[in-house]
């Protein structure tokens, strides 16, 4: 029997599985929503619980969780196929906040009572967090955050702003970094906290995007009281913890799943479209970059393969390698996929992206989200650790 | 590119063959030795080749039955990538890859019996004649003629850029039998005696410092017996040794890159300018994280495509086209850029990383170069869908 590297993990078994995620796939996922996910539209909240709601029932709502805290218990192929299966089939992207950083910090540096009220809560989607990490001033230099608390009796009081702050519209907790102390190095002084997005003091800002709508805000914290029971880990100690959650975040920032998926629907649409009198997949220079894209996505895809399970890799040069690589294979589908609509390109309408709306297209249905998604996209060259920070990474890692 | 499987996980014995491989050139082949063996104008060195023979490795891909190793293809590129990172330029390719692999698919008991022994030992070389002065890279297209001439056939043509030529004892020459000059049927392949009469080289070396020659037949006389496989059949052999040809170039790409990487990262730890290593320049750090890069995701797509091809696996001619266009462009340009991230010295002869970068174009430029090999990987890719 043929073993998955690193898992001994049986073959046969990885394609039952595969088999399961689309028997739940195709009883879960109605095909209206999958298209609407595939062509780039919004969801708005309610559409996502629902989703959560549904993997939650069959117990897939964790998928990195542990089995004694609900999860699936997952070895790291079957996360992967879970993912790619979810992304081919449109399935709606969570927020993951909450499902993957906090959940995970919480596993490992939470107080037990923070654990039993937090934990099941993400799980079952009663709680959406939002991440307070990015300050106006620190940009790359996530160190260098500022956001001032103090402690007065058995609470902190925080008073700063965060921006950047995903769904915080939304979210009713916020995993927040805080500075309690500026002596020493900056890595030294940050501190974690649990923030109750219902606490007074807190002002959202939303911040409207490229593609004209609202999914990223600035918070104003003024004089926010926060317990210190919901403090993460000691005092001052919260970047080394951090630090070692950040690395994580970038193997699924590069999203080979995502790329797939957009490949197929520029392969779909470049068939579709005729240009210039023959189909646009005729058209040797768009043809010839189509093929670069698929041999591009391919060796990240190896890769990836090559190192899963294998966390001081996916932290290191490799894991760095990936989102570099991957996010800007993302962007140039996506810029593809704008190209091929031609002027349609040009009409912006952000009103279609929004949930709910009903009215008729301009042009050809992908144009409404092709090119607002595009530019919305140029976001993941830039969060999640820039690419010139990968390149940072990638360079520490050749001259140690 | 569909119809394979992107998991490749080596072996304990490929790891070891990717050890000693390594560790006997580094030992055994450093840069200015290579120089040294290309400088003496012969084709590899004498002594070197006689190490080959003890480690195995020219009998590394060949069938047990034929007194070889059994290895795969994947074993060839895995022994490849050394010789790449070495800029090793003793004939493998001509001798093992194309020639004695080709003698033993396609070769009867006598004629496998006749050579392969002798190549296993390293007495006997082979070089693989088959592109002509207008074939470009489509090595169907042969205008070399063989007819039948009582027991034997005799052979007109010329044979360009056969790599090894000089030093091979026999020649493993295409020529067309019948049909068109591009028809796919009609084609075969013999054994010419490098000495024989009416064989004439003009011998050269090649910019990555290998040997080759121009070889002109004039009505050569053969045997029957020089006939090797099928009469008219030979398309297919030579499309496989082709491929494995380019599974072999693929490893010695890899090789090359790795090599172009490690020497850029070394002189940046060492040269200093304005006061500072360069190493400390982040304009300079970047672009080197690009090398790395630009390497794994060349060893990724070829070692896939070698792992596809040994396994046979449906999806594996598109694989080699992609690894191959890749290697032209990405591969090029990386290697451009270890040159550009030196300075001056890289543009000398005497300084290694120029050296990679002409094993580069030469691999470029050897079975198809990235136009054409990115055209077939379009082709297969439409087929697949079809």
């Amino acid at each position: 029997m043929t073993a998955v590297p690193g898992t001994q993990q049986p073959l046969t078994d990885l394609e039952d599985f595969r088999r399961e995620v689309r028997a739940f796939l195709a009883a879960n996922l109605s095909p209206a929503l999958a298209e609407r996910v595939k062509a780039g539209f919004y969801l708005d909240k309610p559409e996502l619980d629902r989703w959560q709601r549904a993997l939650h029932a069959r117990g897939w709502a964790g998928t990195n969780w542990p089995p004694e805290h609900g999860g699936p218990g997952w070895t790291p192929m079957q996360k992967y196929v879970f993912e790619d299966e979810c992304a081919q089939a449109g399935a709606p992207i969570l927020i993951m906040m909450g499902l993957n950083q906090v959940a995970a910090l919480l596993m490992a540096a939470g107080t037990e009572d923070q654990k039993r009220r937090h934990l099941p809560r993400i799980l079952d989607g009663s709680d959406l967090w939002c991440q307070g990490l990015s300050e106006p001033n620190s940009g790359s230099d996530l160190a260098s955050l500022k956001c001032p608390a103090w402690r007065e009796g058995d609470e902190y009081v925080v008073d700063g702003s965060k921006i950047w702050t995903t769904a915080a519209h939304w979210a009713n907790w916020c995993f927040l970094l805080v500075r309690t102390s500026s002596d020493g190095p900056k890595q030294e002084g940050i501190t974690i906290l649990l923030l109750d997005m219902k606490t007074p003091g807190i002002t959202i800002r939303p911040i409207i995007g490229l593609d004209g709508m609202h999914s990223l805000n600035q918070l104003f914290l003024d004089k926010v009281r926060i317990p210190v029971s919901c403090r993460v880990g000691e005092e001052g100690r919260g970047w080394p913890l951090m630090k070692y959650f950040l690395g994580h975040e970038r193997i699924s920032a590069a999203g080979i799943w995502k790329c797939k998926a957009h490949f197929a629907r520029l392969t779909k649409i470049a068939r579709e479209t005729r240009r210039d009198g023959r189909p646009l997949i005729e058209n040797p220079r768009f043809r010839d970059r189509m093929a670069w894209l698929e041999i591009r996505m391919r060796a990240l895809e190896v890769i990836l393969l090559s190192i899963i399970g294998d966390s001081a890799k996916a932290k290191g040069a490799e894991g760095a390698l990936l989102k570099l690589r991957g996010t800007e294979l993302q962007q140039e589908m996506l810029a593809m996929m704008s190209e091929a609509c031609g002027p349609y390109a040009v009409p912006f309408h952000p009103e279609v992206l929004r949930s709910g709306w009903t009215g008729e297209h301009v042009g050809p249905e992908f144009a409404a989200t092709a090119t607002p998604f595009y530019l919305f996209w140029r976001k993941s060259t830039i969060s999640g650790g820039s690419s010139e920070i990968m390149r940072n990474v990638i360079a520490q890692n050749l001259y140690p | 590119m569909t119809g394979l499987d992107l998991r490749v996980e080596l072996s304990p014995e490929q790891r070891m063959l990717q050890d000693a491989a390594a560790r006997y050139l580094e030992k055994a082949y450093g840069f200015q030795e290579r120089q040294a063996i290309v400088a003496a104008g012969s084709d590899g060195d004498a002594g070197k080749w006689r190490d080959f023979a003890q480690m195995g490795w020219l009998g590394l891909p060949l069938p047990e039955s034929d007194g070889g190793n059994g290895g795969s293809a994947l074993d060839l590129f895995l022994l490849a990538q050394a010789f790449g990172k070495a800029l090793a330029v003793e004939p493998y390719l001509s001798t093992v890859v194309l020639g004695a692999m080709t003698v033993a698919a396609a070769g009867n008991a006598a004629q496998r019996a006749r050579i392969l022994p002798g190549v296993i030992a390293g007495r006997t070389r082979l070089a693989f004649g088959c592109t002509e002065p207008e074939s470009g890279y489509a090595l169907l297209d042969v205008q070399t003629r063989a007819r039948a001439s009582g027991d034997g056939f005799v052979l007109t043509g010329d044979k360009s850029v056969v790599l090894g030529a000089a030093s091979a004892d026999h020649l493993l020459i295409s020529a067309r039998t019948a049909g068109a000059r591009d028809s796919r049927l009609g084609i075969s392949l013999f054994l010419v005696d490098r000495t024989a009469p009416g064989v004439t080289l003009r011998p050269y070396g090649t910019i990555d410092g290998r040997r080759a020659a121009e070889v002109k037949l004039q009505e050569v006389r053969v045997g029957r017996d020089a006939l090797l496989g099928e009469l008219h059949g030979a398309a297919a052999r030579i499309e496989h040794a082709q491929a494995l040809g380019i599974v072999t170039l693929l490893g010695e790409a890899v090789g090359c890159l790795e090599g172009a990487l490690a020497c850029t990262v070394e002189y940046h730890r060492n040269r200093h300018q304005f006061g500072k290593p360069l190493s400390s320049f982040q304009a300079l750090r970047h672009r080197v994280a690009d090398l790395y890069v630009a390497k794994e995701e060349t060893r990724a797509l070829c070692l896939l495509a070698a792992h596809a091809h040994a396994a046979g696996e449906p999806g594996a001619a598109q694989a080699l086209a992609g690894a191959k266009a890749w290697v032209g462009q990405a591969g090029r340009h990386a290697a451009e850029e270890a040159v550009q991230l030196h300075g001056a010295i890289a543009i000398t002869d005497e300084y290694v990383v120029g050296h990679y970068l002409k094993r580069i174009i030469a691999i470029d430029r050897l079975f198809g170069d990235t136009g054409t090999a990115l055209d077939r990987y379009i082709e297969l890719g439409r087929a697949a869908d079809a």
